[in-house]
């Protein structure tokens, strides 16, 4: 209470006239304001520093690099956000239409298309007329690929099946160092 | 001796601060609010010192408190729509002060050197150089003595007793209960005086 007395920050007549005759009587409290009036006199007394003249012109300047900071990250985020749009839609598209990952999706088109393998089979001039001609155009060639690979792969099994048999008990790579080994037999005979 | 203290106690001084503020601040801060970027800058120039006066306070670095300053005053204008009352003007920028120096303090970002580089050297009268060289001498202890405060502390001093604001205003600007203030300026000033005891009993002088 001492402190607000001190600063004036007493408005109550009453208050304040009980507080000063309670510092005529109480030689502790009276210190304690004396104390409080004579510091806050003190820091009163302190003469403020300026800041450098340049100040305004430092201020100004910054204000006017941040907007021009914040037109260039607004247009960014445009930009990223347009992008980002772009490639879930492309996505999206993607997932509706062709969904490679799915059992049986090229088995459960008709077999009555049986086209032969083409590069490009373009509608018009410029390329595919629609994406579900591109669809059926990739699904054809994925079929053509499935069939050689269908084809392809009994042989292929029995080639290696051929190469690595072990019923005789030996491989190709076992007959390396017998042979090896005759050579240098004969080798050795014949330097006798 | 018990006495309540409460707000409608302190409501004159406090009334008398806010209901005084510059008509032509209020108007600065209106056009500035709708892009005057003119108005804006007699805005600075009306309050950068008291802003550099806070900041250099606390932050006892010449340079780190003028590039304070700098920021306090462009996050201010960043800010300026959020400000309801622009006769608050002054109080709401010294409240974006403390909080920046707040922030500052958590990160560790303020540097404490001697105070003395802070402060600029004032004139000496030839007449009479002793008593003011003495007067000199006790005004950079006084000084030294409010930076060896704890932060809050010195803050507190510096806005009541330099930039004269009410406890309702400074409890505005700290975000702390009126009582907090006033009980916050009575340990600071025992402080102080503890410190100033001290420093000029060593110097040979009374205070």
């Amino acid at each position: 209470m001492l402190t607000a007395l001190a600063d004036g920050e007493i408005a109550d007549d009453r208050m304040r006239e009980k507080l000063q005759s309670h510092l005529d009587g109480c030689e502790e409290c009276r210190n304690e304001y004396a104390l409080q009036l004579e510091m806050k006199s003190k820091v009163s007394e302190l003469e403020p520093d300026a800041a450098p003249p340049s100040m305004i012109t430092r201020v100004m300047a910054e204000i006017s690099h941040r907007q021009r900071k914040r037109v260039v990250w607004r247009w960014s985020y445009a930009y990223a956000g347009a992008a980002a749009i772009v490639t879930v839609l492309a996505v999206l598209g993607g997932t509706l239409f062709v969904h490679p990952s799915a059992p049986g999706v090229y088995k459960s088109l008709p077999e009555t298309a049986p086209a032969p393998l083409t590069l490009s089979r373009p509608s018009d001039a410029n390329g595919y007329g629609s994406f579900a001609e591109l669809v059926v155009e990739r699904h054809e060639e994925a079929r053509e690929l499935l069939k050689v690979r269908d084809e392809w792969t009994p042989e292929l099994e029995q080639i290696v099946q051929r190469l690595s048999d072990e019923e005789d008990g030996e491989s190709l790579y076992k007959e390396l160092p017998e042979e090896n080994a005759e050579d240098e037999g004969e080798r050795a005979a014949e330097e006798e | 001796m018990a006495l309540v203290f409460s707000a409608e106690l302190m409501a004159d001084r406090d009334a008398a601060s806010t209901a005084t503020p510059l008509p032509i601040e209020a108007e600065l801060v209106a056009r500035a609010k709708q892009g005057d970027d003119e108005a804006f800058a007699q805005l600075v120039s009306m309050f950068q010192n008291r802003v550099f006066n806070f900041v250099v306070a606390r932050v006892r670095h010449r340079q780190q408190a003028e590039d304070v300053t700098q920021e306090v005053l462009v996050k201010a204008y960043f800010s300026l729509n959020k400000l309801r009352e622009p006769s608050k003007f002054k109080s709401w920028l010294f409240s974006i002060a403390h909080n920046h120096l707040r922030d500052l303090m958590r990160r560790r970002k303020l540097e404490t050197t001697d105070v003395e580089e802070c402060h600029t050297e004032h004139y000496v009268d030839p007449d009479t150089p002793e008593k003011e060289m003495k007067r000199q001498r006790t005004r950079e202890t006084v000084w030294n003595a409010l930076v060896k405060l704890k932060p809050e502390q010195c803050e507190i001093l510096v806005l009541c007793d330099i930039e004269g604001l009410s406890y309702r205003e400074i409890a505005e600007i700290m975000r702390v209960p009126l009582g907090t203030v006033q009980s916050r300026i009575f340990y600071a000033r025992r402080k102080l005086r503890v410190i100033l005891t001290t420093e000029l009993s060593y110097l040979g002088d009374e205070i």
